[in-house]
């Protein structure tokens, strides 16, 4: 208990009030409003319990600061975030910015990939196999053609394949996906919504039921991002 | 995908439970099937693609008169005439994509009762029933893992493979095969649904799309109103303009003297009516009695105003055109046979006087009034 304490100690540590703080802070020689969650939450502008430990002589602990400050930048950066939410809907704020959807897949692998590094530089386990797992499949759903995104980058990383690596087939040759992109972009259609529906309809194509599929293309293309330009247009006067 | 086991339970030849085990090794990963005539080679190939896809990979949506004929082919003679008898194929899948290793139980079972086939399947993972969306889900993994085009790459019946690749659908089952393989049926039915789509929202849309076209005219004809009436606005203030100006001009042209249009007319009628007077006085001072050709006119007289010519002094005129002729005129010859023989010999002696002043008509008038 008393190195729990001892954890927290020092002088006005952050921006969230602790409870123990707050309750009991004549009795505990404990001070500091310090909060200590996660290590990469990017919910406070600066992690000064990191800091207070980095500063207690915790300097491998330091890369980690570094990630999350990285984070940190990121987060509201249009660069790096789907204009988008995941649904397809799309909403603007009122001084013309688009507001935030997930990250980007660019981005996505770019931070899995920092963070496979830390990983592998810090020796601390940051992320499990499961979370990998979880990780590839969600990729493949959400449109990575080629299904070896995130195999491809832990080999990179770590020189070694992970155990699932030999069962990823891309969902299609580099050169169709190559050739599906230019003829899109020639059509002016979005390639992600190509991806989209290619992904659908391989999880759907051999459902007995074919209005399954039918609904769910209809809903792809029917889906706000896609429209938002005819949307607006289309509201234009009926404020 | 592996399969790990094989039971068949009254199919053909196999009379109650045989189960076969072809578990297989990894640098040994291929099963030969051999038997005599009549064995039931080509029945237990049909069990297991009966087992894995049901009515599907005979080309029926649902199980139905057809397919339980095919059906009634595949089970043992036994099983027809007993309602109690029952048949079942049973298959013992391996999955394994390296994340994790999954054992499913694909139970296939028939029972012929009155004359009716009915089927009963189910699905056991890692020995539990899936029911519901699992099953649906796992059905549809299946038939994305070994579709029943490319089941016939994978499992083929030596004495029928030549029909597959051959026969008339030769082109087509290779084709439509090779098209699974490699995923690009997807692309055939996302073409499929574009087109289902465009049909589907070409109709719904033609309204809405009409109405957009109608405001996009509007709003162009709009722009082009505006346009005329900032014209037409600064057209109106030239006008104005031009109204100030004209008034002004008027002002200037009235102070220096100049008369109107209509003052003109007045003062024009008036010279005639002088003009008149001095033609009769002109005609009057000379002696001579009016001749015959001077009562040639081309009128009657009768357009001449009596009150505009003579006026206040007609009198006057009467009584000195009376004594120049030196007759007794009465009322009606004055007026108009002799004051209009008058006006017009005197309007000849008018002009050869304006004819002498060389149209000097200020130097005419002097001599004029010197001569009257």
């Amino acid at each position: 208990m008393k190195y729990l304490f001892s954890l927290y100690q020092g002088v006005d540590l952050g921006e969230e009030q602790s409870v123990v703080g707050q309750i009991d802070k004549d009795k505990i020689p404990v001070t500091g409003n310090s909060r200590f969650g996660c290590w990469c939450c990017t919910i406070v502008k600066e992690d000064k319990s990191l800091q207070r430990f980095i500063d207690g002589g915790a300097t491998e602990l330091i890369p980690l600061r570094e990630f999350r400050n990285w984070l940190v930048s990121i987060r509201q950066n249009p660069e790096f975030r789907d204009s988008k939410r995941r649904n397809g809907k799309v909403y603007q704020k009122a001084n013309g910015e688009y507001g935030f959807g997930p990250f980007k897949m660019s981005a996505r692998q770019e931070i899995l990939k920092r963070l496979l590094r830390l990983q592998k530089d810090t020796g601390f386990t940051l992320i499990t196999n499961e979370e990998l797992k979880m990780i590839d499949t969600l990729w493949d759903l959400e449109g990575d053609l080629s299904r070896r995104k995130l195999v491809d980058l832990y080999y990179d990383v770590f020189g070694k394949r992970l155990v699932w690596d030999e069962y990823k087939e891309p969902l299609y040759d580099a050169e169709i996906i190559r050739t599906l992109q230019v003829a899109a972009e020639d059509s002016e259609i979005p390639f992600e919504l190509i991806t989209k529906l290619i992904v659908m309809i391989n999880s759907n194509k051999y459902v007995a039921k074919s209005s399954k599929l039918k609904k769910e293309f209809d809903r792809l293309l029917s889906e706000e991002w896609i429209h938002y330009d005819a949307v607006k247009e289309g509201l234009k006067d009926e404020d | 995908m592996k399969i790990k086991r094989i039971t068949l339970f009254n199919i053909g030849p196999y009379i109650d439970l045989n189960t076969f085990d072809i578990t297989i090794a990894k640098d040994k990963n291929i099963v030969l099937i051999g038997g005599k005539n009549g064995a039931g080679k080509t029945t237990f190939f049909k069990a297991i693609k009966t087992c894995l896809y049901g009515s599907r990979v005979w080309g029926f949506d649902a199980p139905g008169k057809e397919y339980f004929a095919i059906v009634n082919g595949l089970v043992n003679t036994k099983t027809l005439y007993d309602n109690t008898a029952k048949a079942y194929i049973e298959i013992e899948l391996v999955f394994d994509d390296g994340k994790q290793i999954n054992h499913y139980v694909l139970h296939r079972e028939w029972k012929k009762i009155k004359q009716t086939f009915s089927e009963y399947f189910n699905v056991r993972k890692n020995g539990d029933l899936i029911i519901g969306q699992e099953e649906d889900d796992f059905i549809n993994y299946l038939l994305s893992v070994i579709p029943p085009d490319m089941f016939n790459f994978y499992f083929f019946d030596g004495e029928s493979i030549a029909e597959f690749f051959l026969g008339s659908d030769g082109n087509k089952n290779f084709r439509n095969a090779f098209l699974k393989l490699y995923g690009l049926d997807t692309l055939s039915i996302m073409v499929e649904n574009f087109a289902r789509n465009i049909k589907k929202t070409d109709v719904k849309n033609s309204t809405y799309d009409s109405f957009l076209e109608a405001r996009a005219t509007c709003e162009r004809e709009e722009v082009k109103y505006n346009l005329l009436q900032d014209e037409i606005r600064e057209l109106e203030n030239k006008i104005d303009l031009c109204q100030i100006q004209m008034r002004s001009l008027q002002a200037d042209y009235t102070k220096n003297g100049g008369i109107g249009l209509a003052d003109w007319k007045e003062l024009n009628a008036q010279i005639l009516k002088e003009e008149n007077k001095i033609a009769i006085a002109l005609s009057l001072r000379n002696s001579d009695h009016l001749t015959e050709e001077d009562f040639e006119s081309d009128g009657d007289g009768l357009e001449l105003n009596r009150q505009t010519i003579t006026g206040e002094y007609d009198d006057i005129f009467k009584a000195l055109i009376i004594s120049h002729s030196g007759e007794k005129l009465d009322d009606n010859l004055y007026f108009p046979k002799y004051l209009k023989a008058h006006i017009d010999r005197g309007t000849k002696f008018l002009y050869a006087e304006y004819k002498y002043s060389n149209g000097n008509f200020y130097k005419h008038l002097l001599e004029l009034d010197k001569g009257i």
